[in-house]
């Protein structure tokens, strides 16, 4: 592959091998959430029985959605928006570039989660697994007599530190993209082996911890008792969506780097099921720890992640510190392959459109990135009774967080499977899949794109609405006692609307320059494996 | 992800600090006591002061968490968890997390675990062998460049 000057015209790059765009999916699909959702969600619902709605969320919707995005992506040559707007004209446009917008708020508040995970992987190199821990809310004035991960936390969150990590985070991002997909697939020929060998290392050692085969086997014992309850299978398909990155346009601009002749729906099966695999190796890891130390496994990603996962560490009777490390640096290292991919999910349709080069793409990236993921870290206390967040950081987060990860993903999902369902004809993208695959899709797959997953999809979104309009105590957060900010729960969906919609509408309205499809044209037409 | 929530949830997670302690009883005379408390065998809880009412919530924090009623008598008592998992026990003082092991393996967690990883990784497997195995690469390409 012919090497892509930053500073020269919109010439795209190409994988070199097959095997470094699965890693790179894969990377992109196992993210923070893997590390703790399947676990979390297993815990609530009932063990080994949230299989069921699990395994057909992957089947009826990851899978299928899978198959369309990387199929936008090989049959045009283009980043998600633009190969929207190839195959449905304007209206898919915008919706790619919303959805690229979203991908930018989620990238934001991502990238401060991670620089919290590397403050915490020094942490745990020094104090976070020892005694004495504080923080200037109420709960945790006192130091701590036990390690007190929780509180370590909250004392952390509430100094400045982690705005040196957040700029590290990104700094390593823009590092890793700073030659596309040469660095990338660098990147992840590392990255992602290494990672399941951490995830392995914490298997076999909660294994060994007396109790751990008990953990594991109370992880997989199906209590059928919550099936029946209709936010076991909200919750499976919508992590479903959220867990293999869909509807955020990374799927699409990493296929735009493959040739046309790629076997969407083999790498589809082969990218899903190294993602839920690795969930499933995370998850006999986590109960082995947690049954061991009697922890609950409630929550989801940040608390199980920073307090209830280093809290089950601190008591172990050897390797603490090196367990702790150990553990945050699989997070980051997990959480940087993901957000390499949104940023690039990003910069790619930057440059598609515009024509500029990779380092304009990049920068015009960056800048609001960092920016925003300041904001999410500003330590300022607001709430010192912690009734929410405590921070002014951490409560921007939340609220965010709440609209636009819950919301624009599931509603891109929709919108991506209407336009290419019914306006481009399901049949086509089939026939193009289908021209280049062993596996050949039966009608069946127009039909889910068609009609069964925007029916999910609009259930799942319905249901979430409905909750968030019947909500007790009004609007999301408006409980929060934060005096001199009660505005912020009703302000942060209008502003987080009006700033999506109006990226979405600028650059849908902007004239697109005629950029060649990404694989350059000496590319092979067959990848090496 | 909704962070009150889960920060909530996560305070509650933790171990709370009532004196509460569980000692394993020997099933039968003639057995030995196990090391932890395990489904089936008796153990002894004692309290740091008599309490009026105890609680065992089992899967406590999840969307199906099930609470059975003890009758103490006094501050030390004998109770036979009647399932294994993460329970939390709930006295008048505070409450305290408790793992009971299983007695015998569970067939029903074994086949989930099993078929689950078969599906799993018997189709990561497969689809990696036909990636391997696809046409092969165009001569002038290494394997693996």
């Amino acid at each position: 592959m012919p090497d892509t000057p930053l500073d020269a015209a919109p010439a795209r790059g190409a994988w070199k091998s097959k095997m470094g765009f699965i890693l790179a999916a894969s990377g992109s699909a196992i993210g923070l959430g893997n590390i703790v959702f399947f676990a979390s969600n297993a815990y609530q619902y009932g063990g080994g029985a949230f299989y069921l709605p699990y395994f057909i969320a992957l089947f009826v919707l990851g899978i299928p959605v899978m198959i369309t995005e990387f199929s936008l992506g090989t049959m045009t040559g283009k980043s998600f928006p633009l190969a929207l707007q190839k195959m449905a004209g304007k209206k898919g446009e915008f919706v790619g570039w919303w959805a690229i917008a979203s991908a930018l708020t989620i990238t934001m508040y991502y990238i401060t989660i991670l620089g919290w995970a590397l403050s915490m992987l020094f942490g745990a190199a020094g104090s976070l697994l020892e005694p004495g821990a504080s923080a200037p809310f109420e709960p945790f004035l006192t130091p701590s007599a036990e390690p007190s991960a929780i509180a370590w936390f909250f004392g952390m969150i509430a100094t400045w530190w982690p705005m040196l990590a957040v700029v590290a985070i990104w700094g390593a991002t823009i590092l890793l993209l700073w030659r596309g997909t040469e660095t990338i697939e660098r990147a992840v020929r590392v990255f992602v082996p290494m990672m399941w060998l951490f995830m392995i290392g914490l298997v076999v050692n909660g294994l060994l911890q007396p109790g751990g085969v008990d953990g594991v086997l109370y992880l997989f014992t199906p209590n059928l008792d919550g099936i029946a309850d209709v936010r076991v299978w909200q919750g499976a398909f919508a992590q479903m969506f959220f867990s293999l990155s869909l509807g955020l346009g990374t799927m699409t601009a990493y296929a735009s780097y493959l040739p046309k002749d790629a076997d969407n729906v083999n790498n589809s099966l082969l990218v899903s099921f190294l993602n839920c695999g690795f969930e499933y190796i995370a998850g006999v890891a986590i109960f082995a720890l947690l049954f061991v130390y009697a922890l609950n496994p409630a929550g989801t990603t940040l608390s199980l992640s920073f307090f209830a996962i280093p809290q089950g560490i601190a008591g172990f009777s050897w390797g603490v510190k090196f367990f702790g490390v150990f553990f945050f640096l699989l997070m980051v290292i997990a959480g940087l392959t993901s957000a390499v991919s949104l940023v690039e999910g990003m910069a790619s349709p930057l440059i598609d459109k515009l024509g500029i080069s990779r380092a304009k793409a990049l920068t015009f990236v960056l800048v609001p990135g960092i920016l925003g993921s300041l904001m999410f870290a500003i330590p300022t206390v607001i709430d010192p009774g912690l009734s929410g967040d405590g921070t002014l950081g951490l409560t921007l987060l939340d609220l965010v967080d709440n609209w636009a990860f819950r919301y624009s993903l599931l509603t891109v999902g929709l919108l991506e499977c209407l336009l290419l369902g019914w306006v481009l004809g399901a049949a086509r993208i089939r026939d193009a899949v289908n021209a280049h695959t062993k596996f050949k899709l039966g009608v069946w797959f127009d039909w889910l794109i068609k009609v069964v997953i925007p029916v999910i999809l609009g259930l799942v979104l319905f249901g979430t609405l409905w909750q968030d309009l019947t909500l007790e105590g009004g609007i999301y957060g408006s409980t929060y006692d934060m005096p001199g900010y009660g505005w912020l729960p009703a302000f942060i969906p209008v502003a987080w609307l009006v700033f999506t919609i109006v990226i979405a509408a600028v650059l849908t309205s902007r004239r697109t320059v005629d950029t060649a499809p990404h694989a350059p044209a000496d590319a092979p037409d067959t990848l090496a494996v | 992800m909704r962070f009150a929530l889960l920060l909530l949830a996560a305070a509650l997670a933790l171990p709370a600090s009532a004196q509460i302690q569980f000692e394993p009883q020997a099933p039968s005379p003639d057995a030995e006591a196990p090391d932890a408390p395990v489904k089936g065998s008796p153990v002894r809880i004692t309290l740091d002061a008599p309490t009026e009412t105890v609680q065992v919530v089992w899967r406590p924090n999840s969307a199906i968490p099930d609470t059975v009623s003890l009758d103490p008598e006094g501050a030390s008592f004998l109770w036979t968890p009647t399932r294994a998992g993460v329970a939390t026990v709930i006295t008048d003082g505070g409450s305290q997390n408790v793992s009971v092991r299983y007695d015998a393996f569970p067939g029903s967690g074994i086949l989930v675990l099993v078929l689950a990883a078969a599906i799993l990784f018997g189709g990561a497997g497969f689809a990696m062998g036909k990636l391997l195995n696809d046409d092969g690469p165009p001569p002038e390409l290494p394997l693996d460049t």
